[in-house]
């Protein structure tokens, strides 16, 4: 039905644009080869850049049947784009490509056959088989390891047909082809084969398959090297001997100049060494790969990135690696910050008692650089540092007070959100900076600062002569407060109270009152409700509830768990080794082929959007795109009920309106155009669900509700009328944009907690 | 060897082709030089009929006198004989051998009745009346360079045949018409008139010369008629609407865009992804100002996009791609684009845009990457459209084998008068040196470029004074001194990895011009070109005070080129003056800096730069970051690794004499010094 509207709707396209098609129309049509390969080149030109040219395929495709190379493979893309849109019409081409398949020149043979495959229309199956049997055959490598794609083209629109005509058979033998580009295509769509396969098992590799993929592994490509590297991780070897052999066999690919065949290389060794047992040969492994890891970071910015979130991860799993060489992790001014990011994080995990000066002043540097986030990050950096090595923390602490000494507002903020942590690590270890810390008192304004030197004078009230003075001093804006403000000023407070009750009295028993009189977040007034009824009746608990001792923190190097770990391994210099997320998290559903779709319904799509919400909330340490994603989702939603963008069909059905139901109603429009991003816009709601939550919101907050506060989201970004309507649904407390959590988040939910 | 090619020449004629030209030239060379009896191979029916002479009924069409135009119809019969054989019958040498023998026999038949008795020019005449119906738009120049459509090519030649004979008729050639348009009739014309096919191949045939049967295939002699004659009678009986839906499953597509989020290049390699899919990037990445990663996965779409000049190079995938080989393929995509059109911008796209398609084509299929060497595509994907189609023909076959095989980078073939090579050692010096001097990082990255102009399949091998190799050996121990550790290295694909892996030397056959032999790297004893002490102090809020010593720490025999420093200054900075000791210093506001050039450094000479910058007063108090100086710099004979090359041999079976020459370069990487 959709597609007999968008014919429509392309015949109606057509009829406005009817001046330059019909030019077109009699150029093609031609007697001269000049102007009709010119007219040819002009579809083109006009196909790519969006305007509808499907009108003209008959007279496209009669100029198909020629000589002339160049023209033959324009006329092949024409028809590889349209044949789609003009199924009926594509049994004009299949006589030309079955008798190019026995054209001499080999060439248009393996041209004939690529692009037949890439005509995904079903009539053209009929005619595929017998050309792509002759093919697999055929006496030139060339076309063979064209052929061997096609198979995989074949597979992914109909598995029966190509397990009927044995091509499955075909291909397991061309692995032993003589030539290694054959042995790799076909390496290459098996490994998608099996991938998608629903039942049999179309590539399994055995002790055989392996040796000759050995074999071929010198002389392919590179990207057939990775192709065979791929699979090669696939195989289990019988006992360590065997895996030594293979890791020897893999090794000189480290030196590749290609840093995709490095990183594969990488990868079937990390997953081999866990069956070699023999120590020695471990060591010197991982002695081999140190050299190459540090030399992918000579290269291009983006493998860069992708490097450096592997050797992130290969770090957790071999603390060992890599040890001496902290300096290349040093990051140079001009890199991208995605770049720098990596390197930080990469410089902490190196962090060891010897080289913790080199790190200290390289992050100090990186703490007068512009970017804002990535001297918040430098920051946190340093009190990781003093977290971790207990005998570098005096000197961290120097680092830190020289830089609030600098007075740079959000470097200051962040020091002291650092140091609460640190004085958590070493209680009573450093108060003689307290001083110094409440001289800057003034210029803290993010909630998290606040509550952190809010928690610090009320831990330390005993020895800060004018704690008293300090609260007082926050307390006049308490209503004014953020939540986590409020409620670290309500247990300072009640710290101070048990700590010095003569000076206190007064000003706990008004904030108590504020707390419950006028304040309608439920976890502050509870927590106001708990501490007067604790005071109230046996103070004497209280102390022992409120002053307790503090379990203690420490600073996880190692956030991936073991099991997720193993899986990450096996999937290094892929999508999954760069968000470090399992790879069903981001990539929705496994079926893969056009063919499993088909028969699959979309039953499960429940549980998908469940795993794919997490996804997007989670990456947000990996992936600072996932960050964005949500206010991004919805831009890309407003983009497709503007009429500009190009599917008609969608737009012209639902006409666009500015209100929230029916916005929503496109919402999920969205979602069954693109299902993938549609099911994450609500994957991402629930996550902003829980954030809002978290900062004192309630959380029996509707669909609408989210909604219009994810419309608030993206509304100033982009100017949009109807801006104004968040401010309606009572969530206009402006969300602040929290700055990304390291690891050490566990400090932080207990600064959350009662105590 | 000759030899070899001669064969290879031979054995590329199709077989019917080659059998007729091969029997003409024996038979009437045989009957001219009197070594084969001419009355034991005319056309006499009476012999045949009664002594059973049927071996005539062949020989007759392979025999010609031997004259000026005995060459000229070889020649003919070769070029339309193996056209009609490739093209037309596309390689299906059986029907081609069955149009052969059909014509011969209405011919001889014709023959009976006429008393003809040499019929070579018959068959030569079907051969080129069937060429002339399959190709009949074709301008054929004749003699003098007579231009005429190809159908009236068999007329002009009888024409001609009949005055140069003098006025007779040529009944030979006529005979060779009619019978060749007999079977043009039978086969294309009356079967598309709906008729049977009367003069099927015999199956025999088919046998004897391997060829398969093609579903569908028509003769092409009609034109494109009768092709979408079949095809649409096909899609008429078809009714069933197409079954695909837009399910979105999983994908992998290619994009290119120029800077304003327009598409210059789109390539869908799976067949679920919308075009719309190309605008969700544009306004995800190209609009948005702040982008933070060079991957975003939107739901279970992940783009991968890389900047060059004013493009964004894309690819999108749906499944846990190898982002590392993503990125490697794109940047190879703008190295092979660099490579075909020098620069690779928005303005070589839309102009070359056809050939970017048509090299995408061959380098990306279904989403994998094939062959990206942009030597090997050089040899097949050709910038001039006119080459002669007769030597792609030829070539294809080579090409294919050599691309796909096991030294794809190399032709066999490369001669060279004077055997030479080059080798440049490029090294770059990354430094970065702290505020109080100390360094905090320095390493070399070197790379050593070859130019290779060496005949046939030189095998190479290069030595270098490699620590790992020279303690090895141990006779060398003593000298090792001066070798050079290197951290790492990386080679062209054409180096034997396992090889080095082994015993460390590198060998090679190397491609066939300039290519990147190896990358490598080291971070010992590294010998700084330049020495850096800057002095620069902030005067209150309004001024700053620069005083920048420069020392080249190489020997005075040397000198370099190019001495660049960038010496930031603070955003507010309102006016520069500063002296230096050489060369020419200015401030440069676009770039918030001073810009400090010295064409000419010698080796072990020292120079200063003084100045101030004054401040305009800034509202907020955020201090100044202080970016580090950095600086550009070319030192030509020196390596800052002191990395030598030791020897380069070339082994080749000609064992050819070779020139070598080397060369040595250090210029600056990422050469900070922060202040």
């Amino acid at each position: 039905m959709a597609d007999f509207i968008k014919q429509n709707a392309t015949r109606f396209f057509a009829n406005n644009k009817k001046g330059e098609n019909a030019e077109l129309l009699a150029d093609l049509n031609s007697e001269y080869r000049d102007r009709r390969k010119d007219a040819v080149k002009r579809v083109i030109a006009n196909m790519t850049v969006g305007k509808d040219v499907s009108s003209l395929f008959p007279q496209v495709v009669k100029n198909m049947q020629t000589e002339d190379l160049e023209m033959k493979k324009l006329v092949y893309l024409y028809l590889m784009n349209y044949a789609k849109s003009n199924p009926d019409l594509v049994i004009l081409a299949v006589n030309t490509f079955v008798k190019d398949t026995d054209h001499v020149n080999p060439l248009i043979r393996a041209l004939a056959i690529r692009t037949m495959g890439c005509i995904r229309v079903d009539k053209i199956l009929d005619h595929i088989c017998e050309p792509l049997r002759k093919c697999l055959q055929d006496d030139n490598p060339y076309v063979r390891k064209t052929a061997a794609i096609g198979v995989a083209k074949l597979w992914d629109l109909d598995q029966e047909r190509a397990l009927e005509n044995g091509f499955v058979t075909t291909l397991q033998e061309l692995v032993s082809d003589s030539n290694p580009m054959v042995v790799a295509n076909a390496v290459t769509a098996l490994a998608e084969m099996q991938e998608s396969s629903t039942s049999k098992d179309i590539f399994i590799v055995n002790v055989a398959i392996m040796n000759k993929m050995l074999a071929a592994l010198n002389e392919c490509t590179e990207w057939g090297q990775i192709a065979i590297l791929t699979s090669l991780a696939d195989y289990k070897p019988l006992d360590s001997k065997e895996a030594e052999n293979v890791c020897e066999r893999v090794i000189p690919r480290l030196q590749h100049a290609n840093g995709s065949v490095v990183l594969s290389a990488i990868r079937v060794i990390m997953i081999f060494l866990r069956y070699i047992k023999n120590e020695e040969f471990i060591k010197g492994l991982i002695k081999k790969m140190s050299p190459p890891l540090v030399t992918l970071l000579a290269s291009a910015p983006e493998v860069q990135y992708v490097s450096l979130r592997n050797i992130n991860l290969i770090l957790q799993k071999r603390p060992d690696i890599l040890q001496n060489d902290v300096r290349v992790f040093f990051c140079k001014y001009n890199d991208p910050p995605y770049v720098k990011r990596e390197k930080l994080e990469i410089m902490i995990k190196l962090c060891n008692d010897k080289n913790i000066e080199q790190i200290l002043s390289e992050l100090k540097e990186y703490a007068s650089e512009v970017d804002v986030e990535f001297v918040r990050k430098a920051v946190r950096a340093i009190g990781r540092c003093a977290i971790m090595i207990d005998e570098a923390s005096e000197r961290c602490v120097n680092v830190l007070l020289d830089l609030i000494n600098t007075k740079v507002n959000y470097v200051v903020q962040e020091a002291i959100i650092v140091i609460k942590d640190i004085f958590r690590k070493y209680p009573k270890r450093y108060e003689a900076i307290i001083p110094t810390l409440c001289q800057n008192l003034d210029s803290l304004d993010e909630p998290e600062a606040k509550g952190s030197l809010i928690w610090i004078i009320g831990e330390y009230a005993e020895r800060i002569e004018n704690a008293d003075e300090l609260i007082e001093n926050f307390l006049e804006t308490f209503l004014e407060e953020n939540s986590q403000v409020q409620l670290q000023l309500l247990t300072a407070t009640v710290k101070l109270f048990l700590k010095k009750p003569a000076q206190s009295q007064e000003i706990v028993h008004r904030v108590l009152q504020t707390a419950t009189n006028e304040i309608d977040n439920p976890d502050t007034r509870d927590r106001a409700y708990v501490y007067w009824r604790l005071l109230s009746t046996d103070p004497q608990a209280a102390k022992a509830v409120v002053l307790s001792d503090k379990p203690p923190i420490s600073v996880q190097t190692r956030t991936i768990s073991p099991a997720l770990m193993d899986e990450l391994i096996n999937n290094i210099s892929t999508l999954a080794s760069v968000y470090h997320k399992p790879p069903k998290a981001f990539m929705g559903n496994r079926a893969f082929s056009a063919d499993a779709v088909k028969k699959a319904a979309a039953a499960d799509a429940r549980d998908e959007e469940q795993i794919i919400g997490d996804a997007v909330l989670d990456t947000t340490s990996g992936a600072p795109a996932a960050k964005n994603t949500i206010a991004d989702l919805l831009d890309l939603d407003f983009g497709s009920s503007e009429p500009a963008y190009t599917s008609p069909p969608v737009s012209s059905s639902k006409p666009a309106s500015n209100n929230g139901p029916n916005y929503s109603a496109d919402l999920f429009d969205m979602s069954s155009d693109m299902s993938g991003s549609g099911i994450s816009v609500f994957g991402g709601m629930g996550g902003m669900g829980g954030m809002s939550g978290m900062s004192g919101m309630g959380m029996g907050m509707g669909m609408g509700g989210m909604q219009q506060q994810q419309q608030q989201a993206a509304a100033p970004a982009r100017n949009d009328p109807f801006g104004d309507l968040g401010g309606l649904g009572g969530f206009g407390q402006p969300q602040q944009q929290q700055p990304t959590k390291p690891a050490q988040s566990s400090a932080e939910n207990d600064l959350l907690g009662l105590f | 060897m000759a030899e070899n090619e001669l064969m290879a020449a031979y054995k590329s004629v199709p077989i019917v082709t080659r059998t007729l030209v091969t029997a003409t030239i024996l038979f009437s060379l045989g009957v001219a030089f009197h070594l084969v009896d001419f009355g034991l191979i005319f056309l006499d029916w009476s012999r045949i009929i009664y002594k059973f002479h049927i071996h005539r009924l062949f020989t007759s069409f392979v025999v010609t006198g031997i004259n000026m135009s005995f060459l000229f119809d070889l020649y003919f019969l070769f070029t339309y004989g193996s056209q009609l054989e490739n093209e037309t019958f596309a390689g299906r040498s059986a029907d081609f051998a069955w149009f052969v023998i059909f014509t011969c026999l209405v011919s001889s038949i014709v023959a009976y009745f006429m008393g003809l008795m040499v019929m070579f020019q018959a068959l030569l005449l079907s051969v080129i009346y069937l060429w002339s119906q399959a190709n009949s738009e074709r301008i054929v120049s004749f003699m003098f360079g007579v231009r005429f459509k190809a159908v009236y090519f068999p007329w002009v030649l009888v024409a001609y045949t009949s005055i140069m004979m003098g006025a007779a008729i040529p009944w030979e050639m006529l005979t060779g018409i009619a019978s060749a348009h007999t079977y043009y009739f039978l086969d294309s014309v009356y079967p598309a008139m709906g008729g049977p096919k009367l003069i099927p191949t015999p199956t025999l045939l088919y046998k004897l010369l391997p060829a398969q049967e093609v579903a569908g295939a028509v003769f092409t002699a009609g034109g494109t008629t009768n092709v979408f004659r079949t095809a649409q009678g096909g899609a008429a009986a078809d009714t069933a609407g197409h079954r695909w839906g837009s399910g979105n499953r999983l994908g992998y597509a290619f994009f290119i865009y120029n800077q304003k989020g327009e598409v210059l290049i789109s390539r869908l390699y799976r067949q679920d992804l919308k075009r719309s899919i190309a605008d969700i990037f544009r306004i995800q990445v190209i609009s948005n100002t702040d982008v933070r990663s060079p991957i975003i996965t939107l739901g279970s779409t992940s783009f991968f996009h890389v900047r060059h000049e004013n493009l964004y190079i894309v690819a999108l995938t749906k499944w846990n791609a190898n982002a590392a080989l993503i990125f490697e393929f794109c940047y190879r995509v703008i190295n092979v684009g660099r490579s075909y059109f020098g620069k690779f911008d928005e303005e070589a796209v839309k102009a070359n845009f056809v050939l970017i398609y048509e090299l995408l084509d061959e380098v990306l299929d279904f989403g994998y990457p094939q062959n990206s060497e942009a030597d090997t595509l050089k040899m097949y994907i050709t910038t001039e459209s006119v080459k002669s189609e007769r030597a792609v023909m030829e070539d294809s076959a080579k090409i294919t084998i050599q691309a796909t095989g096991a030294t794809s980078w190399r032709r066999s073939d490369v001669k060279y008068r004077k055997n030479e090579a080059f080798i440049d050692v490029i090294e770059s010096v990354n430094l970065l040196l702290s505020a109080q001097g100390n360094v905090l990082r320095a390493d070399v990255a070197g790379q050593i470029m070859m130019r290779a102009y060496l005949s046939g399949t030189p095998e190479c091998k290069f030595g270098l004074n490699d620590k790992v190799l020279l303690e090895k050996d141990p006779s060398n121990r003593r000298k090792s001194s001066n070798a050079v550790e290197i951290d790492d290295c990386q080679f062209h694909q054409c180096v034997k990895l396992g090889k080095f892996d082994s015993d460390r030397t590198i060998s090679f056959i190397p491609p066939d011009g300039e290519f990147e032999l190896m990358r490598y790297r080291t971070s010992d004893n590294i010998n700084l070109p330049f020495k850096v002490h800057p002095v620069v102090i902030e005067i209150g809020k309004s001024k700053i005070e620069y005083r920048i010593l420069v020392k080249a720490n190489f020997s005075s025999k040397l000198y370099a080129n190019n001495v660049v420093l960038n010496i930031p200054t603070p955003l507010n900075t309102a006016g520069v003056t500063c002296t230096a000791s050489s060369g020419k210093a200015k401030y440069v506001p676009a770039e918030n800096s001073i810009v400090w050039k010295i064409p000419r450094f010698q080796g072990q000479s020292e120079f200063t730069l003084t100045g101030e910058a004054n401040l305009t007063a800034m509202t907020h108090k955020k201090a100044w970051s202080r970016p580090p100086i950095s600086m550009d710099f070319q030192v030509l004979m020196f390596t800052s690794s002191g990395l030598l090359v030791r020897f380069l041999k070339v082994f080749e079976k000609n064992n050819y004499q070779s020139v070598k020459w080397v060369r040595y370069m250090t210029k600056a990487g990422n050469y900070q010094i922060r202040f």
